[in-house]
């Protein structure tokens, strides 16, 4: 019977994380940052070795699902996670402050994640969300002083009846057209007729809340705004995981929901939006966070446009696509980890004028990470590019595919502002010793990035293969 | 396995690992980084054996390229890197080490020694697989990925203060780039081949007439954007100017190398019918921009922009003769450009020396090289050179090329003689200006002439050249 | 033969360039002088026991553009040659007592460089060959000399000159194929007209005949042994043996041919001009020198050969023109008995009908007085210059012939008394004070106004209105702001203020309503 369940081992070691960090912090009183970040570690590690190893194993109950295709994407998550709190746990370290609130909401959105991600109940898929986004709301606040809370709670009050306002009305909706919470009956349903104006708008309302959540365009204000608030962690946190759980669980609906005309519409505005907002907000900001955020708004915008002409082989491109992105932004993140002065953490690009001089290392992983994004070759970029004009040349998309490369000349003129400052400029104070974690999460990165530009086709008929789960099994 | 199968590769990745090597040199307290030149001279010496090797075993009775290696990199679309060189593009990687090798000990005294002695390492490498490349793929790779490293130099070494122009460098090029993928990726869908898609076999796949508008089109503008052809010929025209750095100078101006060898490459001799106006149209935007840069040329006063504007003529010369309807001038071309880059390369580390003694003590331009022969001499002599006596290979083989421009199209050839009088006058000018010694009193500073090393250093190199002159073929045929 | 010369030349040439001390020039010129004269008699000998041969290294062996260096010993070529083994005898003899040249042996070694590029040029067969020698006399030519504004003019125009010449020969090898002079006569194309004409040019300039002796003039302000190299082993000599060498090429009715004659009897005028009204000696030698490339051309044109009375004038000319700086005590003298000689060389060669031949020792003559009386005006003894100019007539009456003296001598005597009425030696002391004259190079100045001003004007507004006005200043400019505009709106729009969450959020339900109501 247990066997059954072994599937759901993920999601339980990260709720058995969840309570086990509640504890330590209640009872234990020797607390450091670090012990909350081994807890998680070994917690995480193992619920991505079990995500791995049961990656096939379903446990065929209606309101759960379990293939390839979850496993992937929550292995992805959880490795992303893994990364992202070893070098939060460094920050916390560093100012001396308590990392449980981090670790521990962290986890929470990983288990919500999780679940959405492999959930076959629209409750619980609106459940998972909801709370998703209501602790990413609150993880945004770490780091916050009284006034910045203050302003805080009233961005999370505004956002949060937006949200949910679409959540409800979104599943409510489709509830009420098709009279079920559950997957198969919902597929079966929207595979079988034409969707009505109705249809359309709760279909839209669900998909704009994973849009929301994801931060894509008209929806990103909340996501620019906390990435100048929040503290590094958090704004690393959400910038990576949200977006991936968001395509997760997009590709999932829109399979479900049969891909009507009107969803592509949606995706086809908003992606453009996106697009042409993250690459003039790339050359519009000066808070490092937000100008990756706004690269992240860029690349959303783009896998959004692909999604807009959905069939398998075009997810498959573009998770590829989005999988490039990922190990680029991480990279950018841990030389964010990188830069310091005088304790605190730098997230101005005025800050990081001459950085170059003092610090090459880190200032080559900008380069080299910000060339990346660019498509310049030989980096990994450039095969994200190749994905894409494949993906889109197959269904004849011309005009999409230089609407694409135009705005990336904008992207590249914003990330060229960044290498101009780091190299260019000169430096206006000295910067405080990196950590060598950050030299060895480099090498690695780079390790892997020269070995996926060597051989990709290896890596990505396995990413296909997961990916395809999705329309070979179905749901 | 012999070695001659993996020559190219190694070639590609000996004056890489230097950069490696530099990059994670140690510089002391001065900023001194005596092991980095080192590095480097062994790097790009090691390649000139290299090459050297290559140059007594290449056929010359066989068309093509040689030495080809494969390497299989994707299945979808199915893209295999592949490396090949011919005595044209053997002769022009030649041209360039030799460059570096010149350039390589003004170097040291650069702010940033390091990162431009790495950097320009990074760009004899990334420059000697460009034109190694055989397949489009590895073409457009190598197309592009100079570009960044190219930016840091100019923006660092080169000292460029107004930002603009840099972003503006980065941002045409990289459009250009963008327009050669798009091709690229375009090809490999329509035309999946089991064996990737070589560079001489662009023109013979047959096409719809839309495509071949979009893959000639996209070809011809993404090599111009290289090129400095009018009015797209402000972006390097501006960053030449203010370039700083003599080595940084050089390999700004390689870029419109990379456009004219692309043009080569893609054979467009058996261009399709439909789109030959193209070319028509090409050849008398070329002839304008010649006229155009000379002219602006000869009124500028800096030398650099002099220099630069020189270089351009020249450069379209070899773009137009590269464009005529025969293979027979390709070789003259390729020699040409051999003799033309040293040519340059010595004049612009002379102008260099001779403008950091300048500011060091603070004379007037007019006559500075009254007191000093070495520098006189030497000068003297490049700038022959340059204007096209015989004192070089550049002199029969640029008679053969404009012979050819001159029997395809007379007004052609009309227009580049007087571009080529007009650059020949201003940098004549230029050296009499050094050499005017109205303004020049027996009291006054001097700068200090360079040392004999040098002297005989770039005395030997102009031996080479006059070596070339009498041996244009360098003893190994034609 | 005439390669075992070339080659020793070089050797020479090279073994003795380097030599950059201050002893022992003189007799290291002396040596040099001597070794010459065993090349000379050497050379000599072979001609009187008929050695001919024919000498061709292949220096290009494509198939596409074969090349090959030729030196024929044929009995043109040894015409040719021994004179020009005489004239580099000559001027470095001359140049031993030069006081003021100080590299003796370097100039030596220049001059013998020249001679043998003069004998590549010589034994030219093919058009690659004439290109290659023509320019490294130029080149050599320009190492000669050491004064910066003479260089200047000097390569410019000889700039000029050789790419007029690059490209006419480009333009017959690009139609012809050919590059044989024997067999280009063959070569008939429609631009063949442009190539005859750029190859008058050429030798126009080079020769700096009327009015390109811009650079020859300014060569004046040079020392006298490197004047004589220029004037007599370098350009202009060049230009004259290209056009001796392409004559064949050239139909005989070509317009351009017509105007080189004129234009080198305006040469011969221009020169009796520099000769009177132009103060410094130097200067009258070249003027002088200038007049001898006008008679040859002519001659050249008239009779289509050399006769050894033209040649044997080259030689004596050498030795006037280096006479002018002698000293007092014997320069009248000297002059008197010369232009005797000469006087006698020149009877033997009016026998060519060739009425340039007087307007030519007019100018000489007319040089060598003012010379005189430059030497002698100091003394106050203006009245020279006239008794001078009455040995000038009975000279002329004596080349004429004596049948013709009744005609002739009452010209004359008119002539003496109308000279001493006016008394043209104040003017002329006038116009020797006057600098703006002396010092005034007019056609240098129309050169420049022109050809080289409207292409600097040009350019100035090329990039005024191109560079600055048009891209820099509107396109990129717009594209800046456009850029701005777009950033700055971004800015507003992302403010964090509640207005633009709603705006948002409401564009967000439009287009949710939109597509939902366009997908139903």
């Amino acid at each position: 019977m247990l066997v059954k369940y072994i599937s759901l081992l993920p999601e339980c070691l990260l709720a058995l994380n969840i309570i086990v960090m509640m504890l330590v912090h209640l009872f234990r009183t020797e607390q450091t940052p670090k012990t909350f970040m081994t807890i998680s570690k070994f917690f995480i590690g193992t619920a991505l070795v079990s995500c791995i190893v049961f990656y096939n194993l379903d446990v065929k109950e209606n309101w759960y699902i379990n293939s390839p295709y979850t496993a992937f994407f929550k292995s992805v998550i959880l490795v992303t996670a893994l990364v992202s709190n070893f070098f939060a746990g460094k920050w916390f370290l560093n100012q001396n402050r308590s990392s449980f609130v981090y670790y521990e909401l962290g986890s929470l959105i990983l288990v919500s994640l999780c679940m959405a991600i492999s959930c076959t109940h629209l409750c619980i898929l609106g459940v998972a969300l909801g709370i998703t986004f209501l602790v990413g709301m609150k993880l945004s606040c770490i780091g916050d002083n009284v006034i910045e809370q203050d302003t805080a709670k009233k961005e999370q009050l505004i956002y949060g009846i937006i949200f949910g306002v679409f959540l409800i009305g979104g599943i409510a909706g489709i509830y009420y057209q098709t009279h079920s919470w559950f997957y198969d009956e919902i597929y079966t349903y929207y595979h079988q007729q034409k969707s009505s104006f109705y249809d359309n708008v709760a279909i839209a309302s669900l998909i704009v809340c994973v849009m929301f959540l994801m931060g894509v365009a008209p929806f990103h204000l909340w996501f620019i705004q906390i990435a100048r608030r929040a503290a590094l962690p958090s704004a690393s946190y959400l910038n990576l995981i949200l977006p991936t759980a968001g395509i997760a669980i997009l590709t999932m609906l829109i399979y479900l929901f049969n891909a009507p005309e009107s969803i592509k519409r949606i995706f086809l505005i908003c992606g453009c939006l996106s697009v042409v907002l993250g690459a003039i907000g790339t050359g519009n900001r000066k808070n490092l966070k937000q100008i990756f955020t706004c690269v992240g708004l860029f690349y959303d915008g783009i896998i959004i446009l692909l999604f807009s002409c959905f069939n398998e082989k075009i997810v498959q491109q573009s998770t590829i696509y989005y999988l490039i992105y990922l190990i680029s932004i991480l990279g950018i993140y841990i030389c964010l980890y990188g830069i310091r002065k005088r304790g605190e953490y730098l997230c101005s690009i005025d800050d990081i004028s001459g950085m170059a001089e003092v610090k090459p290392y880190v200032a080559s992983g900008l380069l080299i990470f910000s060339a990346s994004f660019l498509g310049i070759p030989p980096l990994l970029g450039m095969l994200g590019n190749l994905t894409l004009v494949n993906g889109l040349l197959v269904v004849k998309q011309y005009d999409l595919l230089i609407f694409i490369f135009i705005m990336l000349t904008f992207l590249a003129y914003g990330l060229l502002k960044l290498i101009k400052s780091v190299y260019f400029d000169k430096r206006l104070y000295g910067f405080d010793r990196v950590d060598k974690s950050v030299y060895w999460g480099l090498f690695i990165n780079a390790c892997f990035l020269l070995w996926v530009v060597t051989d990709p086709g290896r890596i990505w008929a396995n990413v296909r293969m997961f990916i395809g789960t999705l329309f070979t099994t179905g749901i | 396995m012999e070695i001659t199968s993996h020559i190219l590769l190694i070639l590609m990745l000996v004056p890489f690992f230097g950069f490696l090597f530099v990059l994670m040199s140690q510089e002391d307290k001065q900023k001194k980084i005596y092991n980095g030149v080192a590095v480097a001279e062994f790097a790009v010496c090691c390649n000139i054996l290299l090459l050297g090797k290559l140059l007594t075993e290449i056929d010359l009775s066989q068309n093509g390229l040689q030495f080809l290696s494969s390497y299989n990199w994707l299945e979808q679309p199915h893209i295999k890197i592949s490396f090949g060189i011919d005595i044209f593009s053997l002769m022009i990687a030649l041209a360039i080490h030799l460059m570096l090798v010149i350039g390589l000990p003004f170097a040291k005294n650069s702010q940033h020694p390091k990162l431009l002695i790495s950097l320009s390492l990074l760009m004899i490498s990334l420059l000697t697989g460009f034109l190694i490349s055989a397949d489009i793929f590895s073409f457009y790779i190598f197309f592009t990925a100079m570009l960044f490293p190219l930016f840091v130099l100019i923006g660092t070494v080169g000292e460029i203060r107004k930002s603009s122009w840099m972003f503006r460098f980065f941002i045409y090029n990289f459009l250009g780039s963008i327009i050669l993928f798009l091709v690229v990726c375009t090809l490999y869908q329509y035309h999946p081949q089991t064996e990737g898609i070589l560079l001489e076999q662009v023109a013979k796949l047959r096409l719809p007439r839309i495509y071949e508008y979009w893959i000639w089109g996209g070809i011809f503008a993404a090599l111009l954007s290289r090129i400095p052809i009018w009015p797209f010929h402000y972006w390097i025209a501006s960053i030449t100017g203010a370039i700083q750095n003599p080595l940084a100078f050089l390999l700004v101006n390689l870029i419109p190398l990379t456009g004219v060898y692309g043009l080569v490459r893609f054979c467009p001799k058996t261009v399709p019918e439909s789109v030959s106006y193209m070319l028509t149209v090409l050849e008398i935007i070329a002839a304008i921009s010649m006229l155009f840069i000379a002219m602006i040329g000869l009124i500028n006063k800096d030398n650099r922009y002099k220099l630069f504007s020189f270089m351009t003529v020249y450069y379209i010369i070899f773009l137009l003769g590269a464009l005529l309807p025969t293979n027979r001038i390709l070789l003259n071309i390729g020699y040409s450009i051999f003799a033309f880059l040293i040519i340059i390369t010595v004049l612009e580390v002379l102008a260099d020396y001779i403008r950091e003694e300048q500011q060091r003590n603070n004379l007037n331009f007019y006559g500075i090289l009254c007191y000093s022969p070495r520098i006189a001499l030497l000068y003297s002599f490049f700038t022959l050179a340059a204007v096209g006596f015989p004192l070089s290979a550049l002199f029969i083989n640029n008679f053969v090329i404009l012979s050819y421009l001159f029997r395809y199209n007379f007004n052609l050839g009309l227009v580049i003689m007087i571009a080529i009088i007009v650059s020949s006058a201003s940098l004549l000018k230029e050296l009499y200006l050094l050499k005017d010694n109205r303004y020049v009193h027996s009291d006054s500073v001097c700068i200090s002439d360079i040392s004999r090393s040098v002297f005989i250093g770039l005395s030997s190199i102009g031996v080479l050249l006059l070596i070339s002159f009498f041996n244009p073929l360098l003893g190994i045929g034609g | 033969m005439v390669i075992n010369i070339f080659l020793i030349l070089l050797c020479l040439g090279a073994a003795t360039i380097w030599y950059q001390g201050i002893r022992f020039q003189k007799f290291i010129v002396s040596a040099i002088i001597l070794l010459l004269s065993i090349i000379l008699f050497y050379f000599n000998q072979g001609l009187q026991s008929g050695v001919f041969s024919q000498y061709s290294y292949g220096w290009l062996t494509s198939k596409y553009y074969p090349v090959s260096l030729d030196f024929f010993t044929t009995k043109e070529s040894y015409h040719l040659i021994i004179p020009l083994l005489f004239a580099v005898i000559l001027c470095n003899f001359f140049s031993i007592s030069n006081q003021i040249e100080r590299q003796k042996v370097s100039v030596s070694a220049l001059s013998v460089f020249s001679v043998a590029a003069l004998i590549m040029l010589i034994c030219g067969q093919n058009t690659i060959q004439l290109l290659v020698s023509v320019c490294f006399i130029d080149v050599l030519g320009f190492c000669v000399i050491n004064n910066i504004n003479a260089r200047r003019q000097y390569i410019f125009y000889n700039l000029l000159a050789d790419l007029a010449l690059f490209m006419a020969f480009a333009i017959l090898w690009g139609n012809c194929r050919i590059n044989s002079l024997v067999n280009l006569t063959e070569c008939h194309h429609s631009y063949n007209n442009v190539a005859e004409w750029l190859i008058v040019l050429s030798a126009w300039i080079k020769s700096g005949l009327f009015p390109f002796q811009g650079y020859f003039v300014r060569t004046a302000i040079l020392n006298d042994s490197r004047q004589n190299i220029l004037s007599f082993l370098s350009t202009p000599l060049a230009g004259f043996l290209l056009i001796y060498k392409v004559k064949s090429l050239i139909p005989d009715d070509f317009i351009g041919i017509e105007i080189l004659k004129y234009a080198a009897q305006a040469s011969l005028v221009w020169g009796i001009i520099g000769g009177i009204f132009i103060n410094r000696l130097a200067d009258r030698k070249i003027y002088m020198n200038m007049t001898f490339y006008g008679l040859i051309y002519n001659v050249l044109f008239y009779s289509q050969t050399l006769s050894r009375e033209i040649v044997a004038l080259f030689l004596i000319h050498i030795i006037l023109s280096n006479l002018i700086r002698a000293t007092r005590r014997y320069a009248t003298g000297i002059f008197i008995v010369t232009f005797l000689v000469v006087g006698a060389v020149v009877n033997a060669a009016l026998s060519l009908n060739n009425p340039i031949v007087p307007l030519y020792l007019v100018a000489v003559m007319v040089t060598l007085s003012g010379c005189l009386f430059v030497l002698y005006s100091s003394d106050q003894e203006e009245n020279h210059w006239i008794n001078l100019f009455l040995a000038m007539g009975i000279s002329l009456m004596f080349l004429y012939g004596i049948k013709t003296v009744p005609t002739s001598f009452y010209l004359w005597m008119g002539g003496y008394v109308l000279l001493n009425l006016l008394q043209p030696y104040k003017l002329l002391t006038k116009i020797y004070a006057n600098q703006n004259i002396q010092q005034a190079d007019g056609f240098s100045k129309i050169f420049y106004i022109l050809f080289v001003s409207p292409v600097e004007f040009l350019g100035r507004i090329l990039w005024l209105t191109i560079d600055f006005l048009i891209i820099e200043r509107t396109l990129l400019s717009w594209l800046a702001k456009i850029t701005g505009i777009l950033s700055q709106l971004f800015g507003y729009l992302h403010k964090p203020t509640y207005k633009n969450a709603l705006i948002f959020t409401l564009i967000g339900i439009g287009i949710i309503l939109y597509s939902s109501w366009q997908g139903k």
